[in-house]
């Protein structure tokens, strides 16, 4: 197996016995990018020479006992992610040469733990999800290059599946580390909201935005996790809560738990594929000792429209100045922008006053119950040119994102593992929620799920199609 | 539900003008979530549970517990 294609807990360990040196991995990942990327246009910046050097630092710290925990791993940071010195363009043709001048939290973390970022990745304009990219090109799925990423963590979902990177940040508004996982059949995790800082991150909607790993496998989403979570003073809405073990949680044992299914609005418009391959990976779970039983919650399309209504307003607030030249901007953001100004104030408010609805009952639902369990997507990826060619393209992302957007109005965490390939040869998931600040159930689920399949160690022949 | 003349005239109220094609996709996006808004629009909801942002942030502090 080539390093391009191991985890993150395989290149420590092949360090850690002096098998390879993290400047294999960063040159197997370079070797990676160089081969493929022409098909896929996950890389916006490469930083090879620097991720070089950083990788020769870290092969000294291997030698003389210093190493850290993500030492000498190579990572991705979505484009919206700021770095010190390097463009952070937002996917946008206005921030096409804009260079922060301080890292975002998340950048310094994962630095400071030791990993090499290698390379800042594609996202849609402003975060806001599509097909199209004008000022960058599309960017395409390795399992088939004329699909979708999903989005808008585009470039860190095809990077993380097809071996250009191990580990990658995306952020997730209403699903946007969750869909490209899914799309791309890697692992997402949206942690609760607030336990990974946004400082430096780009927003979209303050109340809906979070950051987080996206990997090949759970067990790597822990790590990456403990490295980036914990509470940032330049984020006042970051948690204070203490950052658990979540690598030791990994082992927690899962036979005799119990995962809720929520059906209703998360299946009623399942792609059948999805839904088989779903009802496989919820019957390896039963397989494991995961008790399944089904849970309700009839007030779903509630949270939906009222996550909508504040994104919607809140977007809109936040890039105000960038609205007056909406048709210079991308379909999907310039759909979503222009989707703002009926947004009456006081559905604003109600959509924040109505949230803490939502939570209570959520936590009835999972009264009982260790986790949810929804599909981590209500299709596999659609076709680019479907999504560019629909008019009303956010209507489009209001339907993608129906079992995802309703946890970033919770805040609850929400877990994608691959499921395998679906009956079109794409990839599909599982989504596993947990309760606020309880990652580490839904990481052991996640773990377990893993241990008995192994969807997530398939890899695309990238680049197909091309 | 607004028409057409109803948005244009809401996002001139802000500086906005957008192409006809913008306002009809607007359109539809909204009209697709109406029912769902209206119904929203009943639920009733207490003056001093939940004020927010603080009552929700504070359920996902407290580890989702009321």
């Amino acid at each position: 197996m080539s390093l391009a294609d191991a985890t993150a807990a395989e290149l420590l360990a092949a360090f850690a016995a002096r098998t390879a040196s993290p400047v294999d991995a960063v040159q197997a990942c370079l070797d990676r990018i160089a081969e493929v990327d022409t098909h896929l246009n996950a890389v916006l910046v490469l930083l090879a020479e620097p991720a070089l050097a950083a990788a020769r630092q870290s092969e000294k710290r291997w030698t003389d006992g210093t190493a850290r925990p993500l030492e000498g791993v190579p990572f991705g940071l979505k484009d919206i992610v700021a770095t010190a010195g390097i463009t952070t363009t937002g996917g946008s043709a206005l921030f096409k040469d804009a260079v922060p001048g301080t890292d975002a939290a998340l950048t310094g973390r994962l630095t400071g733990a030791g990993g090499i970022l290698l390379a800042k990745l594609h996202t849609f304009e402003f975060a806001c999800g599509g097909a199209e990219n004008r000022t960058f090109g599309r960017c395409h799925n390795p399992w088939d290059v004329d699909r979708t990423t999903g989005g808008s963590s585009s470039g860190s979902g095809a990077a993380v599946a097809a071996g250009e990177v191990p580990l990658a940040i995306g952020t997730d508004t209403g699903g946007s580390i969750r869909l490209p996982a899914a799309y791309c059949g890697i692992t997402g995790l949206k942690a609760t909201y607030g336990r990974v800082p946004r400082h430096g991150v780009m927003g979209l909607s303050w109340t809906l935005d979070h950051a987080g790993p996206m990997t090949r496998s759970v067990a790597d989403a822990a790590r990456m996790l403990g490295v980036i979570a914990g509470r940032d003073d330049r984020d006042p809405t970051s948690s204070r809560r203490a950052v658990p073990d979540y690598v030791a949680a990994l082992a927690q044992p899962v036979a005799g738990m119990t995962v809720g299914r929520a059906r209703g609005w998360f299946e009623a418009v399942l792609q059948p594929e999805v839904l088989t391959s779903y009802e496989a990976a919820l019957a390896d779970l039963a397989g494991a000792g995961v008790r399944v039983v089904d849970v309700e919650l009839p007030d779903v399309d509630l949270w939906d429209v009222a996550a909508w209504t504040v994104m919607y307003a809140e977007a809109l607030s936040y890039h105000q100045h960038h609205v007056y030249d909406v048709e210079n901007r991308d379909a999907m953001g310039a759909g979503l922008l222009a989707g703002g100004p009926y947004v009456q104030t006081v559905d604003y408010l109600r959509g924040l006053r109505y949230r803490r609805i939502a939570q209570g009952q959520l936590e009835a639902a999972m009264a009982g119950v260790d986790a949810l369990v929804t599909p981590g997507a209500v299709s596999t990826a659609p076709a680019l040119d479907d999504i560019a060619t629909t008019g009303d393209s956010a209507s489009w992302l209001i339907s993608a994102t129906r079992t995802s957007i309703p946890f970033n109005y919770t805040g609850n965490p929400g877990l994608c593992v691959p499921t395998g390939l679906a009956a079109d040869g794409m990839p599909a998931s599982l989504q596993f929620v947990g309760r606020p600040h309880d990652e580490s159930t839904i990481l052991a689920l996640g773990q377990a799920y893993q241990t008995v399949t192994d969807h997530h160690l398939a890899r695309p022949a990238v680049p197909a199609g091309a | 539900m607004s028409d057409p003349d109803n948005f244009r005239w809401m996002a001139a109220e802000q500086g906005l003008t957008f192409t006809l094609e913008r306002y009809a996709a607007a359109l539809t996006l909204h009209a697709g979530m109406r029912d769902a808004l209206l119904r929203l629009r009943q639920v009733p909801l207490s003056f001093l549970d939940p004020t927010e942002p603080d009552s929700a942030l504070v359920w996902l502090e407290n580890g989702g517990r009321s």
